[in-house]
C-alpha cells in the first residue's frame, strides 16, 4: 500500500470549516452521553475492567475458541470459510454470490469490508453493492471515506445530502430537515429490502459454545438483511470469539455506552444457524466467513496481540485531541483515532503508516476509556520502535552500499562503516536502539594481532 | 495447506501465556428486588422511547390494546401466531366489533413477506425482558416470525411480566447450553433510529418508527 499521507489531509480537515464546526461538539458530546450511560452501573471502572479480563482470556484460546465456534456453527447448520487474507476473503464472497441469481446486493456497515475492500471489488466484478446504512450510503454515493465510525457521513452538510436525494429522485425539491431526508431514504430502503436476495453483514461477536454471531446495531437494517434474503454471508475477523453467551452479553453491555452512549443499541440480533425447517423468514444459507488478513500475525508477538481486543466502539476517537482536530479522513484506512493508530500500521505495514504513527502525543486518554483494556500509548510506542529498527536496518543497508560504491570486498565494507557508523549510532541513540560496536570483530582480531606481534 | 489450518496453526504456534483469569465480580448489576423488576422495566423501556401498556392478564387487554392502536390511527394488524395465542379470543371478538382489521400471520414465505411489508402494525411475542436494560427478548420461529416486529410501521410486543429478567446474566443463564438455541434471537430496545444526518435522532430508519409493549401481569390493572 502508498504511504498513508495524514499530514497533508489533516491540513485540508483543519481548513475544512464545517468539519471543523462538527469536530468542536461531537466529541464531548459523545463523552458526556458515554459517562451518563456508564453512570447507570454500579461500578463503571469495574465493569470495564471485567469487559477487559474476558477480552484478554478469549485471547489466549483463540485458536480452541475459533475450532469450538467452527463446530458449533457447523452443528447448527452454519457454513463456515476461512481466509487468510483480503483476496481470499472476498473471493469466498464472490464464489457464494456467483450461485446466487442477483446481482445486487445489500450490505451493512462492517468495518472488515472496508478493510478488505470488499464492496470495489464485487463492483469490478458486476455487482451493485448497496451499503444500508444511512450514513455509509451517504459515504458511498459521494465517494466519501468514513468520517467517525459511528456516524460515517455526519460531517456532510444538509445541502449536500439533500442535493444527493434530489439527484436520486428520493425527494422532489430541496430539504433541509435532516429527518425528512431520513424518512425520504427510508421509503427507498423498504422496496430494496422487499426484493433483496443476498444479504452481507459483518460480525460484532462471535460464541464459541453456541457457534452463535451477534450484530448490535440501531436503525434496523441488519436484522432486515437477516430477515428477507435468502443468503446471509457474515464476515467476521478471527478475532471476534469469547467463550460464552454470558461473556458476549457482558462485553456488549459495555459497547452501546461507550459507542453511541445508548444503555442498548434499539437491537441486537443472536443467529444460530440458518432458518429452522417450518419458518418462514431468516436465510436459508447462513455462511460465515472468518477472516485472517493480518491478525495472525499480529497475535503471534505478544506485546501486539492485546491490539486484537478491540471491540469497535470508538470511545478512544472521541477522547483523542488529535482526533478532535481532524476527524477521521486523514486515518487513510477503515479505522481512525487511537484504534486506527494501533491496527492500520500493522495491516497496511509500518512504512505506509509513517506519517500515521506519529500522530499521537502519548496522551493516555484513549487508553483510559477503552472497554477492551488495550494500552494504546505502549502498543504505539512499540510500533513505533519496530518502524525505527525497520528504518536503520534499511540505513544500515544503504550505509554498506553507499560507502562501498567503487571499492570492493573487505575494504569496501571496512571504509563504509568508519565513515557511515558515527550518524548511525547516532540516529540508533535517538531511537533507544542497539549500536553498532565500535569496531568490527576483524578490526578488534586485527588490533589484537597486531598488539600481540608488538615487542 | 489450506486457509484454516493454516490460520489456526499460526495461531497455535504463537507463544501464550497461561493468564490465571481473574475471578472478577458482576458490576453490572444492581438488583432490584423481584418486586421492581417490572416497574424498572417499564420505566426503562419509556425512556428508550417505548410506549407500555400494563395490563391484568385476566383482565381487559383488547381494549386496552385496541385503543391504544385506534389513537395511533392503525387499520391493518398482522399478529404472529404466539401473539394470538397470547391475546387469546376475548381480543379476537373485541377486534371484529373495532373496525380494525387483523389477521394472522401468512405460513408461506411471500405471504408473509407482503403481509409484514404492508401491515401498520405487527403483534409478536417476547419471550423474556430485560429489567436493567427496558428490553425485550424475542425467540423468533415458525410461530413468532421475525419480519412482524421488523418491517411494520408499528411494532407491538406482548411480553409477561412473570418473564421479565432483572439483566442480561440472567437472559445468559435462561440461554444457554444443554438448551439448543433458536435460529434467532432478537433484543428490542426501542424503535427503529438513525442520527447519521447531521446528529439529528429520528424514529423509524429501516424498521418500526414506534415500538408498543404490552405488559401482562396479575394483579390490577393500570395503564402506563
Ligand atoms: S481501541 Fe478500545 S476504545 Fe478504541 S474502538 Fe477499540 S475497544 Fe473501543
Amino acid at each position: 500500500m502508498r504511504s498513508i499521507p495524514f499530514r497533508r489531509v489533516a491540513k485540508d480537515a483543519l481548513e475544512d470549516q464545517d468539519a471543523q464546526r462538527l469536530l468542536k461538539i461531537l466529541p464531548f458530546a459523545f463523552r458526556a452521553l458515554r459517562e451518563a450511560a456508564l453512570s447507570e452501573l454500579p461500578d463503571p471502572k469495574g465493569a470495564l475492567k471485567k469487559a477487559a479480563e474476558i477480552r484478554a482470556d478469549a485471547l489466549e484460546v483463540l485458536p480452541e475458541l475459533l475450532e469450538t465456534f467452527e463446530k458449533n456453527a457447523k452443528a447448527n447448520g452454519t457454513n463456515i470459510h476461512w481466509a487468510r487474507d483480503a483476496k481470499e476473503a472476498r473471493l469466498i464472497v464472490l464464489g457464494l454470490l456467483g450461485a446466487q441469481n442477483s446481482k445486487t446486493v445489500l450490505k451493512s456497515k462492517s468495518m472488515l469490508t472496508e478493510e478488505i475492500g470488499l464492496r470495489e471489488f464485487l463492483g469490478e466484478e458486476g455487482f451493485e453493492t448497496l451499503e444500508t446504512d444511512l450514513g455509509e450510503f451517504i459515504c458511498q454515493v459521494l465517494g466519501l471515506p468514513p468520517f467517525h465510525i459511528v456516524g460515517p457521513a455526519i460531517n456532510v452538510p444538509v445541502e449536500r445530502v439533500s442535493a444527493l436525494f434530489l439527484d436520486m429522485g428520493f425527494i422532489q425539491g430541496p430539504v433541509t430537515d435532516p429527518v425528512a431526508l431520513g424518512v425520504a431514504a427510508r421509503e427507498f430502503f423498504r422496496r430494496k429490502f422487499s426484493e433483496a436476495k443476498v444479504g452481507i453483514t459483518g460480525v460484532n461477536f462471535a460464541v464459541a459454545e453456541t457457534g452463535s454471531i451477534l450484530g448490535v446495531e440501531n436503525e434496523g437494517n441488519i436484522r432486515f438483511l437477516k430477515s428477507v434474503p435468502k443468503v446471509q454471508v457474515s464476515l467476521m475477523g478471527i478475532e471476534k470469539l469469547v467463550p460464552t453467551i454470558e461473556d458476549a452479553f457482558y462485553v456488549l453491555r459495555l459497547l452501546p455506552p461507550s459507542c453511541t452512549g445508548q444503555r442498548m443499541s434499539a437491537y441486537v440480533t443472536i443467529d444460530s444457524g440458518p432458518r429452522r425447517f417450518g419458518e418462514f423468514d431468516g436465510p436459508e444459507e447462513l455462511h460465515v466467513v472468518i477472516v485472517d488478513n493480518g491478525r495472525s500475525k499480529i497475535y503471534e508477538d505478544p506485546k501486539t496481540r492485546p491490539a486484537l481486543a478491540c471491540i469497535r466502539c470508538g470511545a478512544c476517537l472521541n477522547v483523542c485531541p488529535v482526533y478532535a482536530q481532524v476527524g477521521g479522513y486523514p486515518y487513510g484506512f477503515a479505522y481512525s483515532g487511537p484504534m486506527g493508530l494501533v491496527w492500520t500500521p500493522m495491516l497496511v505495514g509500518l512504512k505506509a503508516a509513517n506519517e500515521l504513527l506519529q500522530a499521537c502525543s502519548l496522551c493516555g486518554a484513549c487508553k483510559e476509556v477503552c472497554p477492551a483494556g488495550i494500552d494504546h500509548p505502549m502498543l504505539i510506542l512499540e510500533l513505533r520502535k519496530k518502524l525505527a529498527r525497520k528504518r536503520l536496518l534499511s540505513l544500515e543497508g544503504i550505509a554498506y552500499g553507499v560507502a562501498g560504491f567503487g571499492l570492493s570486498g573487505g575494504m569496501r565494507e571496512n571504509l563504509g562503516l568508519k565513515i557511515l557508523r558515527p550518524f548511525y549510532n547516532a540516529l540508533g541513540r535517538r531511537f533507544g536502539l542497539p549500536l553498532l560496536a565500535p569496531r568490527r570483530f576483524r578490526e578488534a582480531f586485527g588490533a589484537a594481532q597486531n598488539k600481540e606481534k608488538m615487542p | 495447506m489450506n486457509a484454516r489450518d493454516a490460520i489456526l496453526g499460526r495461531l497455535k504456534k504463537a507463544p501464550r501465556e497461561s493468564r490465571q483469569p481473574e475471578r472478577l465480580g458482576d458490576f453490572q448489576a444492581r438488583a432490584p428486588g423481584k418486586d421492581g423488576l417490572t416497574e424498572r422495566f417499564i420505566e426503562r423501556l419509556k425512556q428508550n422511547s417505548a410506549m407500555v401498556i400494563l395490563e391484568k392478564e385476566s383482565g381487559d387487554v383488547g381494549s386496552a390494546l385496541l385503543k391504544a392502536l385506534q389513537s395511533e390511527g392503525i387499520e391493518r394488524v398482522v399478529f404472529t401466531r404466539a401473539a394470538d395465542a397470547l391475546l387469546g379470543p376475548a381480543f379476537q371478538e373485541a377486534m371484529q366489533t373495532s373496525g380494525v382489521v387483523g389477521t394472522l400471520a401468512p405460513e408461506d414465505e411471500e405471504g408473509l413477506k407482503r403481509a409484514a411489508f404492508q401491515a401498520y402494525a405487527g403483534v409478536s411475542v417476547a419471550k423474556w425482558g430485560v429489567s436493567e436494560l427496558g428490553a425485550l427478548a424475542l425467540v423468533h420461529g415458525k410461530e413468532n416470525p421475525r419480519l412482524l416486529s421488523l418491517a411494520p410501521p408499528l411494532s407491538v410486543i406482548v411480553l409477561k411480566a412473570g418473564s421479565i429478567l432483572e439483566d442480561l446474566r440472567a437472559l445468559a443463564i435462561a440461554l444457554a447450553p444443554p438448551l439448543a438455541m433458536p435460529s434467532q434471537v432478537t433484543l428490542v430496545s426501542g424503535p427503529s433510529q438513525s442520527a447519521d444526518i447531521q446528529g439529528v435522532p429520528f424514529f423509524g430508519m429501516h424498521g418500526p418508527k414506534k415500538l408498543l409493549a404490552v405488559v401482562l401481569q396479575d394483579g390490577p390493572s393500570k395503564e402506563g
